[in-house]
């Protein structure tokens, strides 16, 4: 029998692993896809609260997010591509 | 062990194995399609929970566009070759031991607040309507929704400048 | 996918039958185009093996399992390896979903003493009521294999090729997208069943109060939605890189684009997929705009059920689904023809060129489709 606390656990250690790989990978782009994994753990908690509870703003609040970090995503790639672009060595070497 | 039980097993096994496996991976392009194959698990998470247009709009955008980008970029700029050191392993005993914190928090906060959560059956499944969320996105959520329209026209502006602007100093620099 | 024993099987049989189906089409598909292109351009094409040249395909398919499987030199192994296994397998899901034919109903019958109750099998192979939304993002999953494919030959010809191929494709997803909206609008489901069934009646609509019925015209989506039509089939031409969209391949420019470095049965394999993808866009424009497999007011499942009424329930169901099931090819058949024919008719288009029809033409013809149909659809529904 699946409760919320067995999605909310997941949600949790999907965050944590992306706080780990925020706060100790010096790539940027590696950072960038954390902060996307934190988003997503944090949507999948909203739903899974919206689920449980019978909200259909859960499920809203997965939508905005997954599209400011969509937009979000797209505006760092584009600076890192200007970065390394402007950088005299080729490839990635922060 | 009902169907339910194993398929959420399965997702959450999968979507916490790509997970790890993106942020230790050094080889930059394996991370990113692991990365992928955990948004794909995240998405199924959600059609188990009813939400099956968000766990469709989640594969489209997220791990079919997103991600793509992700790998593009990193494609383009060739850093998937391989290293010496195949997992990112620094100074481990710190770095872990900020990993095992965070979760040793969380942890103290589910086990306080357990009595809360009282289990739902899986099977009494609400099936969120398009329509309703449609509905609740033009009168409730209004406002909202226009502000994020009007940030992504932003985010669409603002690329294309930053893109302008690399050109026209990579030419002034020659 | 059911309730005892026989239905479970019947329903992975069906799954297998399905994807047999599909994968049996690609050697009819690639014999119609060599002998319909050289048709085309006037000349005769293979005729030599097997009468009018269909043992050709045999022939070739020999010839490529023979071929030696060679690296280069730069290959990534396990990704170079995976692209042409993983080609087929977006296309394959997203052609599962689409309604090939009426569900059969089987009444209670007894076999070797046990009763099997009332089922209701789909001509699909798994039953989904989202299936839009599925297809679209299978569609979506599907650049992976080109990013993958180019990037990992470890040549500079393929990469960029992949590149570009990438860069189209999710250009033209957008433009997908927006033109499935106005149908969805129209017909106000996801549903690909509900959809085809919504077709099946003669075209008509509110103006006011009035009800204004065009009784010699089918309720196909393409009398409802021309312009999402044309949007729609322009788009699916881009995603499955046929001509005039297949500057990826381009074998002036790139020498094979993605696929240079591959070789063998491996470029089997990425034509298969190809071929999946064509397969699966016939089918999303036969089911969305040109009435799926009913064809009112002469075949549909009421007339079929009058004119089956002598047989028994289970006879009759399964005689209407064979019907329908041969209309549904007739149209797919002819969707795919005209793949074919378009791919020998026009010339490609330039990088530039695509990239503009993409964002600066579909777009904004999408966006305003929508729009207009979203406005139509407020004023004729209260």
């Amino acid at each position: 029998m699946i409760t919320l606390n067995h999605f909310l656990w997941v949600a949790a250690l999907l965050f944590s692993i992306g706080l780990f790989g925020a706060l100790n990978r010096k790539n940027g782009i590696v950072v960038l896809m954390s902060i996307e994994l934190m988003l997503n753990a944090v949507s999948l908690s909203f739903v899974a609260f919206g689920r449980f509870y019978g909200l259909e703003g859960g499920v809203l609040a997965a939508f905005f997010v997954m599209t400011v970090s969509a937009a979000e995503a797209g505006v760092g790639l584009a600076l890192i591509v200007a970065l390394v672009r402007n950088m005299k060595k080729p490839g990635f070497h922060f | 062990m009902s169907t339910e039980t194993l398929t959420f097993f399965l997702l959450s096994g999968l979507a916490l194995y790509g997970a790890l496996a993106s942020v230790l991976y050094k080889n930059l392009v394996l991370a990113a399609l692991h990365l992928a194959l955990s948004l794909l698990a995240v998405g199924g998470l959600f059609f188990l929970m009813g939400a099956w247009f968000l766990a469709g709009v989640q594969v489209i955008v997220y791990a079919g566009a997103v991600m793509v980008l992700f790998v593009m970029v990193l494609m383009l700029f060739d850093s998937g070759q391989d290293t010496q050191q195949k997992i990112f392993l620094p100074l481990w005993v710190i770095k872990t031991s900020v990993l095992l914190f965070f979760t040793g928090l969380l942890t103290g906060f589910f086990s306080l607040s357990l009595h809360l959560f009282q289990p739902l059956l899986l099977g009494t499944l609400k099936i969120y309507s398009v329509k309703d969320m449609a509905r609740l996105l033009f009168s409730e959520y209004v406002l909202l929704f226009e502000v994020v329209g009007f940030l992504l026209l932003l985010i669409a502006v603002g690329v294309v400048v930053v893109c302008q602007s690399v050109f026209v100093a990579g030419d002034k620099k020659q | 996918m059911g309730s005892d024993g026989f239905e479970v099987m019947v329903n992975v049989l069906k799954i297998g039958a399905v994807f047999f189906l599909m994968v049996q089409m690609v050697p009819l598909l690639v014999w119609v185009e060599r002998r319909g292109s050289a048709f085309i351009q006037n000349r005769l094409g293979p005729n030599r093996i097997g009468p009018l040249g269909l043992v050709q395909n045999l022939a070739d398919l020999v010839k490529f399992f023979c071929k030696e499987d060679f690296l280069g030199q730069n290959v990534k192994k396990p990704f170079f390896y995976a692209a042409p296994v993983l080609c087929l397998l977006p296309a394959a899901l997203a052609f599962g979903v689409i309604p090939l034919s009426a569900p059969v109903q089987i009444e209670a019958f007894s076999f070797l003493g046990k009763t099997f109750g009332p089922y209701t099998f789909y001509f699909q192979s798994f039953v989904m009521s989202m299936g839009v939304v599925f297809v679209l993002g299978m569609s979506a999953l599907s650049v992976y294999v080109l990013l993958l494919a180019g990037w990992s030959s470890g040549s500079k010809f393929s990469l960029y090729g992949s590149l570009r191929a990438c860069a189209q494709s999710i250009s033209y997803e957008l433009a997908l997208s927006l033109s499935v909206v106005g149908i969805l609008l129209v017909f106000n489901t996801f549903d690909f069943a509900q959809m085809v069934e919504a077709q099946s009646g003669p075209f008509y609509f509110y103006w006011g109060e009035y009800r204004v019925e065009l009784a010699f015209l089918p309720g196909w989506g393409i009398f409802y939605q021309p312009l999402g039509a044309v949007l729609l089939f322009v788009s699916l031409f881009a995603e499955a890189q046929r001509v005039p969209f297949d500057l990826p391949e381009a074998e002036a420019e790139l020498v094979a684009g993605y696929h240079t470095e591959y070789g063998g049965v491996k470029v089997i394999m990425f034509y298969m997929g190809e071929y999946g993808h064509i397969l699966v866009a016939s089918a999303l424009m036969v089911s969305l705009y040109f009435g799926g497999y009913t064809l009112w007011p002469f075949l549909t499942q009421d007339t079929l059920a009058l004119a089956f009424e002598g047989f028994s329930p289970t006879g009759a169901s399964l005689m209407t689904s064979m019907v329908l099931f041969v209309v549904f090819l007739i149209k797919w058949l002819l969707f795919l023809w005209i793949f074919i024919w378009v791919r020998w008719t026009l010339p490609r288009f330039r990088y530039d060129q695509l990239m503009d029809l993409g964002w600066k033409t579909l777009l904004p013809y999408a966006l305003m489709n929508t729009v207009f149909t979203a406005g139509f659809m407020l004023w004729m529904r209260g």
